[in-house]
C-alpha cells in the first residue's frame, strides 16, 4: 500500500501535466512538445514504477491511462516520437497492470487503434513504431486470452471484423515487416493472437488460410534472406497452431457433415478433407527449409514435424511420411532431433512401420537416385537410409521385408554410382620403364593403406564414401550375412561393373561387420557360428579374388576389379595373420604380378596389398617376404612361362625374384631359363618381349656371376692370358746383352711398382726365364687335361653358358637395344665362364662369327658392344683368339678408317700428367703434341659415335697387344693405329712396348719427323740423345737399321 | 599368338599344379605317405627329402645312402624304408614331433653338407647290383578276415613286415622280416640261364598265400607262391621284348601291370593265368608304372619325358602329361582309397574335437593337400611335378 501511495505520488505530477497539455491541444492552443515531453515524463515515471512488482495495479493504470487516452485521441496530430511514447506507456501498462486483467471492451479498442496506426503509413510510422505496435497487440492479445470474458470479447461477432483487421495487420507485418526485429514482433503477435483466439471454428475457417498462405511465404526456400530467428518462430508459431486445430482428438470429434447448412464457420469432416491436402501443400514447401544451414531453424522445423506426427498422425495423415521423411532428414546430423526421433519410434510402433516402408521405397528408388546428377539428393537418400537403418535396428524392427531387395538395389546404386559415361577405354601401354620402377617402389612404399579406386571423379569419390558409410550401418545388423551371401552367389554370373560393384559390396560389408564384431567380442560372446559364417563369407569372397587375380591376362579384366580383390587378398591376410603363410603359394604371384601392371593405380595396389600382406604374416619388408616365398614364386613363374603366356609381368617378377634373392636361387631356375628360350623361340619377331626376356637372362648373368665358386678370384688368375714383355730375341747375336736388358728391365720395373701404381694391372709373377721364338708364338696353351673337369658350380654354370650361347641367334635381331643389351651380357658372362675352359672355347666358336658381322652394325654403341665383346674374349682366352684376330683385323682396321672420324687427334691433346719412365722423352713429345693439337682441336668437332667407338678400338687394342699373340703386320698396325695416344697413355704404351718397345720408338720418332716443326732438327737431336742414353744399344741398332 | 604344338583336343594343355625343385640329381623315387600329407623323393645322389605337401616345401631333408636310391616306403606313419644302390636298405624313424630339427636346406643349393638324420632304425646289407627296388608287404599272421579289412588294418599298424629284395645270386630273391632282421626265404624267381637279372618285384598276400611277382631283365615275369611251406612258381610269361623295368599290382591283386625297356605295356591276370593283355605305346622306355590306389587308372613315366595315364580297364591312353624336358624316372599316385569325405571328416574330428567349423586355415588347407589326387611324378631334371587329376 505504501508503495503505491508513493507511486501515486510520483504518478500524478506527470500525468497531471499530460492530461493539461494534451487537453491544450486538443483546445489548439497546446504545444506538441509539451506534450511530448511530457509523455517522456509520464513514460519514464512507468518505468520506474513497473520495475517494483506488483505496485501499478488496475487503479494507477486506469489513472495513468486517463491523460494517455487523451494523447490517443488526437494522435493523428502528434509527430511519431509522441506516438511511440504513448505506445510505450501502454505497453508497460499492459505488461504490468493489466497483465492478467483488463477490460475487454479497452482491449479491443485498444486492437481497434492499434490497427489503426500500423496502418498509417510513410513520415507517419517508423520502425520502432511498427515493432511497438506489434508488441503493444501481442500484450493485448495474452491478456484478452488470460480471461474467459476477454476471451468471450474476442470471439464476439461484433469484434469479428476488428479482429480480422488486427490479423491482417500482423500478418503484414509477418510477411512485409521491414526489419528482422518487426518481423520477430509480429510473429510474436501472431503467436499470441493464435493462442488468444479460443473459437478453433473462427480460428480454423477464418484466420487459418490467411495465417498459413503468410507463413507459408516467409518460410519459402527462397526466404533465405529473412534472419533465422524469424524462421524458427513462424516454425514455431506453425507447430503450435497445427497441432491445435488439427489435433486428432479434436478432429475425431468432428461431425461428419455440417449441422446447419450455409454456415460457413462451422468446421466438419468436409473441411478438414478439403484443408489436409492443402496443409500438405504448405508443408510441403516448408519442409525445403530443412537445407537451412542454422540449426535453430533445423530444430524448430523438426519440433513442427513430431508436433505434426505426434498429435495429427490421423487427420493430417497425408502429410506424415512426408513429415517423417523431413524429420530423419533433419535428426542426420543433429543428435537432439535424432533422439527425438527416437523417443517418437519408441512411443508408436506405427511410426516404425512407417518409416520402414518409407526406408523400403527410399532402398528401391536408390539405385535410380544414383543415376541422377544431383549429388546432393544422392547424398541425402543416403543418409536417409543409413540413419532410417541404424533407427530401426535399434528399434528390433523386423526388417525381412527390406532386406529381400536390399542385395541388389545395392549393387546397382553402386553401380550407378560408379559409372561413367564419359570413361573411355584407352589402350593401355606397356612401358618398359615399369620394370625399373617396380623394384624402386617395393623398396620405398610403405603403405598400408589402399587408395579409393572405384570412383575417379570427385562426385563419385562423395558417393563411394556414402555408400561405404551406409554400408557400414548394414554390416552391424545382424544377418548381414544374408546380403553378402546374395552379393557373392551374383559374382559369379555377372561381368563388368555388376561384377565389381557386387564384389566391393561383399567385401566391404564383411570389413565393416567382420570389424565391428571384433570390438564387440572382445566384450561379449556370442558362440562361434557366426564368426564361422563370416569366416565362410571371407572364405569365398577369398577364393573368388584369388580366381579373378590368377586367371590368365588373356582375359580382358577391369583394372578395379583386380584392385578390389587385392583388398580382398589384404583383408584375409589380415584376418588370418601368419596363418596366412600358407596361402601364399596362391596368392603371392598374382600379387606381385600386378606390380608390372600398366595402371599405375593398381600398381600402387599391389604394392599397398604386398605391404599388408608382408606385415601380417610378419615379416619385416616386402623384400623379405618375396625372398622368403621366392620358391612359390619361381614355380608360379615357371607356369606362367611355360604355357607360352607372353604378359610381360611374369618375367618382370622373375627380374625382381632374382634381384632380391641373388646367386642362390639361380640353381631352381634352369627350367625357367629353358622356358624363356622357348619363349624367344616362338616369339622372336616381337623385339620388345626378346628385349624383357633378356634383360631378365640379364640379371641372371649378373647374380649368377656372383657365385661363390664363379666370382672372379685373384687378379692373377684373372690375368692369365697376359702377355709377358716380349723380349728382345729377334738377334741372336745380342743374346749377350740379354742379361744387361733383363737388369735394366728389372730396374726399370722397379721404379714401375713405385709410380705407376694406378696403372692397369700388371703382372704381378716374377719373370720367367725367356724361352724359345716356337714357344712363344704358341703362348702356353691350356694345360691338356686327360679327365673332363667338370665346371664350378654346375647349375649355375651351364645356366649361364646356355644363356651365352643362346645370344648368338639373336645378334641379328632388328632392335639395336636389344643387341647392345646381349654383348653387355656376355660381358659379363665371360669372366665367369672362363673358369672352365672346356666349356668356354668353343663358346667363343659358336659366337665368333655373329659377333664378326656385327662389326659392320649400323649403330656406334652395338659396335662398341662388339669391341668390348672381342676385349672380353681376348682376356679370357688369351691365344685362342689368335687366329680369329687376324681374320677379324681387316674389319677392325676398317673400323678404324671409317668409324671413328680421326677422333685419335682428339685424345693427343688430353696428355697424360702422370710420370712415365721415359719422363725426358715424354715431356718433349708432349710439349710437341701440345702444339700441335692446340691448332687441331679446334679444327674439327668430333662427334660422340665416334669417339665411343675410339675409345673401345683402343682398348680393344691394348688388350690384344697385351693377350694375344698377333703377327707382326698387325702389330704395325695397331700402333699405327693407337699412335696418336701412345704418348698420352702410358699404360697403351706400356702394353705396347711390351711387345716391342722399338716399334714405339720409331712410330714416335717417325711421328715427330712427319710433323713440321720449326725446330724440328733440335727436338730430333735432342730425343735421339735422350733415347740413346735410355734404350739399350742394341735395340737402338735395330731401329736405326730399320730406318735405313 | 599360335599355340607351338598343334593339339589335338580342345582343351589347353594340362599344367602341374607345383613343381618342387629341390634335387640337383635325377629323382629315382617317390613315395605319398602319412595320409598323402608327406612325399617322399630320393634321387641318383641319395639324397631323400620329405615334402610337405600342405605347403610345398622340405620338411625335411637328408642324405640316406651314399648312392642312388632305387625305392622308398613307408611303415606305418613314422618309419620310411629306404633302398640305395649303396647296398643298403635303410628303416628311418621320422616322427612328427621331431620333423622341425631336420635341415629344409635342399642339395639343388648345397649338395656337400651333411644334414641331420633321422633316427636309423635298421640297416640291412643287401644287394643291389642292378636298379631293382625292394618290395614290401605287411606280414599277415591271423588268416582271417578279407582284403580290405587286413588293408586297413595293416596300415594302421605297423606290425612287422616282409621286405623282398633280389638276392646276390642273380635270379634269387631274398624275403627279409622286419624288425627282427631274419631272412625268411630265398626264392629263385627263374630257372634261366641268361636274362634272369630282376628288375622289378611285387609282394603281396593273396587267399592268404605269399605271392611274389618279378620281372626279369629278358622282359618275362614270374608269379611265385608260397604254398605248404615252399615256393611255387604258378606262372611265367613273356611279354617283353625289352628287360622289364616296372610292375604295377592291383590294389586287390587281381592282376597287374608291367612295363618295360620297350613300348609295351601288359596286363597279367592273376587268377586266370591266360596270356597277357598288352597294348603297344610306341614309346619305348616306360621306368616306372604305378597304380592308383582306386584301381582305376595307371600311370607311367616315359624316359621321353611323358607321363602317360591309362584307364585299368579299358587299358586306354587317358592323358599325356607334358612339363618335364628330360626322360621321368618315377611316379606316384596319392592315396586315394581312404579318403573319402566322410573319412577325412572324421580324422578331422579327432584332430580337432567336435567342432568341425573350428578347422584353422592351416587344417582346412592340409586337407585339402590330402584329398587332392595328386599324381607326382620325378624326373631326370632333378623336379617333381605334381598334378592334380582324375
Amino acid at each position: 500500500m505504501e508503495a503505491r501511495n508513493r507511486a501515486f505520488q510520483l504518478l500524478k505530477p506527470p500525468c497531471v501535466k499530460l492530461s493539461e497539455s494534451a487537453l491544450k491541444l486538443m483546445g489548439k492552443g497546446g504545444n506538441i512538445k509539451d506534450v511530448v515531453r511530457n509523455l517522456e515524463q509520464v513514460r519514464e515515471t512507468l518505468q520506474k514504477i513497473s520495475v517494483q512488482k506488483d505496485v501499478l495495479n488496475d487503479k494507477l493504470a486506469d489513472y495513468a491511462f486517463f491523460p494517455l487516452s487523451h494523447v490517443l485521441k488526437q494522435l493523428e496530430k502528434l509527430p511519431v516520437r509522441a506516438q511511440e511514447l504513448t505506445l510505450e506507456c501502454l505497453s508497460i501498462l499492459l505488461r504490468t497492470a493489466w497483465k492478467h486483467h483488463m477490460a475487454p471492451e479497452l482491449g479491443i479498442q485498444l486492437l481497434i487503434l492499434f490497427s489503426f496506426m500500423a496502418d498509417q503509413k510513410g513520415a507517419k510510422t517508423s520502425e520502432e513504431l511498427q515493432e511497438l505496435i506489434l508488441q503493444c497487440f501481442r500484450a493485448v492479445f495474452q491478456t484478452l486470452g488470460y480471461e474467459q470474458a476477454g476471451q468471450e470479447a474476442l470471439t464476439n461477432t461484433a469484434t469479428v471484423p476488428h479482429l480480422g483487421k488486427a490479423a491482417s495487420v500482423i500478418l503484414d507485418g509477418v510477411s512485409d515487416g521491414s526489419s528482422d526485429v518487426v518481423q520477430l514482433a509480429a510473429i510474436e503477435a501472431l503467436e499470441a493472437f493464435t493462442k488468444a483466439l479460443s473459437d478453433l471454428d473462427a480460428l480454423a475457417t477464418s484466420f487459418l488460410p490467411g495465417i498459413m498462405s503468410c507463413l507459408t511465404k516467409v518460410l519459402t526456400p527462397k526466404a533465405a534472406k529473412r534472419s533465422s530467428k524469424v524462421l524458427a518462430a513462424s516454425l514455431d508459431v506453425l507447430g503450435y497452431l497445427l497441432p491445435r486445430i488439427f489435433n486428432d482428438t479434436a478432429v475425431r470429434k468432428l461431425p461428419e457433415t455440417p449441422k446447419k447448412r450455409g454456415s460457413t464457420t462451422q468446421l466438419d469432416q468436409t473441411w478438414l478433407k478439403a484443408t489436409s491436402p492443402q496443409i500438405k501443400m504448405a508443408l510441403a514447401n516448408i519442409i525445403k527449409l530443412r537445407q537451412h544451414d542454422r540449426s535453430n531453424v533445423k530444430r524448430a522445423l523438426a519440433a513442427l514435424s513430431v508436433a505434426i506426427l505426434e498429435q495429427c498422425r490421423e487427420s493430417l495423415s497425408e502429410s506424415t511420411s512426408m513429415m517423417l521423411e523431413n524429420i530423419v532428414t533433419l535428426a542426420d546430423k543433429d543428435d537432439r532431433i535424432e533422439k527425438e526421433l527416437q523417443h517418437l519410434l519408441l512411443t508408436d510402433q506405427q511410426y516404425a512401420e512407417a518409416l520402414r516402408s518409407s526406408l523400403h521405397y527410399w532402398i528401391i528408388s536408390l539405385p535410380r537416385i544414383m543415376q541422377l546428377s544431383d549429388d546432393t539428393a544422392k547424398t541425402h537418400r543416403m543418409h536417409q537410409i543409413s540413419l532410417s537403418f541404424r533407427l530401426l535396428s535399434e528399434q528390433g524392427v523386423d526388417m525381412s521385408i527390406i532386406e529381400t531387395n536390399l542385395a541388389s538395389n545395392l549393387r546397382d546404386s553402386v553401380l550407378n554410382a560408379i559409372h561413367d559415361p564419359k570413361e573411355k577405354r584407352t589402350i593401355i601401354e606397356y612401358s618398359s620403364e615399369v620394370t625399373s620402377l617396380e623394384l624402386a617402389h617395393l623398396n620405398q612404399s610403405h603403405s598400408i593403406e589402399f587408395d579409393q579406386i572405384l570412383a575417379s571423379k570427385k562426385s563419385q569419390i562423395v558417393m563411394v564414401d556414402e555408400v561405404s558409410n551406409l554400408v557400414r550401418q548394414l554390416s552391424q545388423i545382424t544377418n548381414s550375412f544374408l546380403l553378402v551371401q546374395d552379393l557373392i552367389n551374383g559374382l559369379h554370373g555377372s561381368s563388368g561393373n555388376v561384377q565389381l560393384a557386387s564384389l566391393w559390396l561383399s567385401l566391404n560389408l564383411l570389413r565393416q561387420s567382420i570389424e565391428h564384431t571384433m570390438a564387440m567380442d572382445d566384450i561379449l560372446d556370442f558362440g562361434s557360428s557366426q564368426a564361422n559364417q563370416k569366416e565362410d563369407l571371407l572364405e569365398q569372397v577369398y577364393d573368388f579374388s584369388v580366381g579373378i587375380l590368377t586367371e590368365s591376362s588373356a582375359v580382358e579384366r577391369d583394372w578395379r576389379l583386380q584392385a578390389i580383390a587385392l583388398e580382398a587378398i589384404a583383408f584375409q591376410a589380415s584376418q588370418q595373420k601368419l596363418d596366412f603363410r600358407n596361402e601364399l603359394i596362391e596368392a603371392l604371384y598374382p600379387v606381385l604380378h600386378l606390380l608390372g601392371s600398366p595402371v599405375p593405380q593398381l600398381r600402387d595396389h599391389a604394392i599397398t596389398c604386398l605391404n599388408i600382406v608382408a606385415k601380417e604374416c610378419g615379416y619385416m619388408s616386402s623384400g623379405e617376404l618375396v625372398v622368403a616365398n621366392v620358391d612359390y614364386l619361381v614355380n608360379a613363374v615357371a607356369l606362367r612361362l611355360n604355357s607360352f603366356d607372353i604378359s610381360p609381368q611374369a618375367p618382370q617378377v622373375l627380374l625382381m625374384m632374382v634381384k632380391l634373392s641373388g646367386p642362390s636361387l639361380l640353381p631352381y631356375l634352369d627350367d625357367l631359363v629353358d622356358s624363356m628360350f622357348a619363349a624367344l623361340e616362338s616369339f622372336h619377331g616381337y623385339p620388345k618381349l626378346a628385349e624383357l626376356l633378356f634383360s631378365v637372362l640379364k640379371v641372371i648373368v649378373e647374380e649368377g656371376v656372383k657365385a661363390p665358386l664363379l666370382a672372379i678370384e685373384a687378379e692373377g688368375e684373372h690375368d692369365k692370358h697376359r702377355k709377358r714383355p716380349l723380349e728382345s730375341s729377334y738377334m741372336p747375336a745380342v743374346a749377350t746383352s740379354i742379361a744387361d736388358v733383363r737388369n735394366y728391365k728389372a730396374k726399370v720395373k722397379e721404379t714401375d711398382v713405385d709410380i705407376d701404381t694406378n696403372i692397369e694391372a700388371f703382372p704381378q709373377r716374377p719373370w720367367k726365364e725367356p724361352q724359345s721364338m716356337e714357344e712363344e708364338a704358341k703362348d702356353e696353351p691350356p694345360p691338356p687335361s686327360d679327365v673332363e673337369l667338370p665346371p664350378p658350380a654346375p647349375k649355375t654354370y651351364s645356366l649361364l653358358l646356355n644363356i651365352s650361347k643362346l645370344t648368338q641367334h639373336y645378334l641379328t635381331s632388328s632392335s639395336p637395344e636389344l643387341r647392345t643389351s646381349l654383348l653387355a651380357l656376355l660381358n659379363t658372362t665371360f669372366p665367369a665362364l672362363a673358369k672352365h675352359e672346356n666349356s668356354f672355347l668353343p663358346l667363343i666358336n659358336t659366337l665368333w662369327r655373329v659377333l664378326l658381322s656385327r662389326l659392320e652394325d649400323s649403330e656406334a654403341y652395338v659396335v662398341v658392344g662388339v669391341l668390348n665383346v672381342i676385349r672380353a674374349m681376348c682376356i679370357n682366352a688369351g691365344d685362342f683368339m689368335s687366329g680369329r684376330i687376324s681374320e677379324a683385323w681387316p674389319s677392325i682396321k676398317r673400323i678404324y678408317r671409317t668409324r671413328t672420324g680421326k677422333a685419335g687427334s682428339r685424345f693427343a691433346s688430353s696428355r697424360s700428367i702422370r710420370p712415365s719412365t721415359t719422363k725426358t722423352v715424354d715431356f718433349i713429345i708432349t710439349q710437341q703434341n701440345q702444339q700441335l693439337s692446340q691448332s687441331s682441336a679446334q679444327a674439327h668437332y668430333v662427334d660422340a659415335p665416334s669417339r665411343i667407338i675410339w675409345d673401345s678400338l683402343v682398348q680393344l687394342l691394348t688388350t690384344i697387344v697385351s693377350y694375344v699373340a698377333t703377327d707382326d703386320e698387325a702389330f704395325e698396325d695397331t700402333i699405327q693405329m693407337l699412335a696418336p695416344v701412345i704418348t698420352s697413355r702410358t699404360d697403351i704404351r706400356e702394353a705396347l712396348e711390351g711387345r716391342n718397345a722399338d716399334a714405339v720408338w720409331l712410330a714416335l720418332f717417325r711421328m715427330d719427323t712427319s710433323k713440321p716443326h720449326h725446330n724440328t732438327n733440335a727436338i730430333t737431336d735432342n730425343a735421339s740423345q735422350q733415347f740413346s742414353s735410355v734404350i739399350p744399344a742394341s735395340t737402338l741398332g735395330r731401329q736405326f737399321a730399320l730406318l735405313a | 599368338m599360335a599355340q607351338p604344338q598343334i593339339q589335338s583336343s580342345t582343351l589347353p594343355p594340362a599344367q602341374p599344379a607345383y613343381v618342387l625343385r629341390g634335387h640337383a640329381a635325377q629323382v629315382h623315387a617317390l613315395h605319398f605317405f602319412r595320409k598323402n600329407s608327406r612325399l617322399l623323393s630320393g634321387d641318383a645322389e641319395g639324397w631323400v627329402i620329405m615334402w610337405d605337401i600342405a605347403t610345398k616345401r622340405a620338411a625335411a631333408v637328408w642324405k640316406a645312402h651314399d648312392s642312388a636310391i632305387l625305392g622308398l616306403g613307408s611303415w606305418g606313419d613314422e618309419r620310411i624304408i629306404s633302398h640305395g644302390r649303396d647296398n643298403a636298405l635303410k628303416v628311418w624313424q621320422i616322427r612328427r614331433d621331431d620333423e622341425s630339427t631336420f635341415s629344409t636346406g635342399l642339395p639343388v643349393g648345397d649338395s656337400v653338407t651333411r644334414r641331420k638324420e633321422p633316427w636309423l632304425l635298421h640297416s640291412l646289407p643287401v644287394n643291389a647290383l642292378n636298379f631293382c627296388a625292394f618290395a614290401m608287404c605287411s606280414e599277415q599272421e591271423m588268416k582271417v578276415g578279407n582284403e580290405k579289412e587286413m588293408r586297413d588294418r595293416n596300415e594302421t599298424q605297423s606290425g612287422s613286415i616282409l621286405v623282398a629284395v633280389p638276392g646276390l645270386q642273380e635270379g634269387f630273391v631274398n624275403i627279409i622280416q622286419l624288425p627282427s632282421e631274419e631272412r625268411l626265404h630265398t626264392v629263385q624267381v627263374s630257372n634261366e640261364e641268361k636274362g634272369v637279372m630282376i628288375m622289378a618285384l611285387q609282394f603281396f598276400y593273396k587267399n592268404e598265400m605269399l605271392h611274389l611277382i618279378s620281372g626279369l631283365e629278358s622282359g618275362k615275369t614270374s608269379l611265385q607262391i608260397f604254398l605248404n611251406t615252399k615256393w611255387k612258381t604258378l606262372f611265367r610269361s613273356a611279354t617283353h621284348s625289352q628287360p622289364i623295368l616296372s610292375l604295377g599290382l592291383m590294389p586287390d591283386s587281381s592282376s597287374y601291370f608291367t612295363s618295360g625297356a620297350d613300348s609295351i605295356i601288359g596286363m597279367h591276370v592273376i587268377e586266370s593265368m591266360s596270356k597277357a593283355k598288352t597294348i603297344q605305346t610306341k614309346h619305348s622306355g616306360q621306368q616306372s608304372l604305378t597304380v592308383r590306389s582306386d584301381g582305376k587308372i595307371f600311370a607311367t613315366a616315359g624316359w621321353d619325358s611323358r607321363i602317360r595315364v591309362y584307364s585299368t580297364n579299358t587299358m586306354k591312353e587317358l592323358a599325356v602329361l607334358k612339363w618335364h624336358k628330360e626322360g621321368c624316372y618315377s611316379v606316384a599316385f596319392a592315396d586315394i582309397a581312404g579318403m573319402d569325405v566322410a573319412e577325412s571328416a572324421t580324422t578331422t574330428d579327432s584332430s580337432c574335437g567336435s567342432d568341425m567349423i573350428l578347422r584353422t586355415v592351416k587344417q582346412r588347407r592340409e586337407d585339402k593337400a590330402r584329398q587332392t589326387h595328386w599324381l607326382a611324378a620325378g624326373s631326370k631334371d632333378g623336379k617333381v611335378s605334381l598334378w592334380d587329376i582324375y
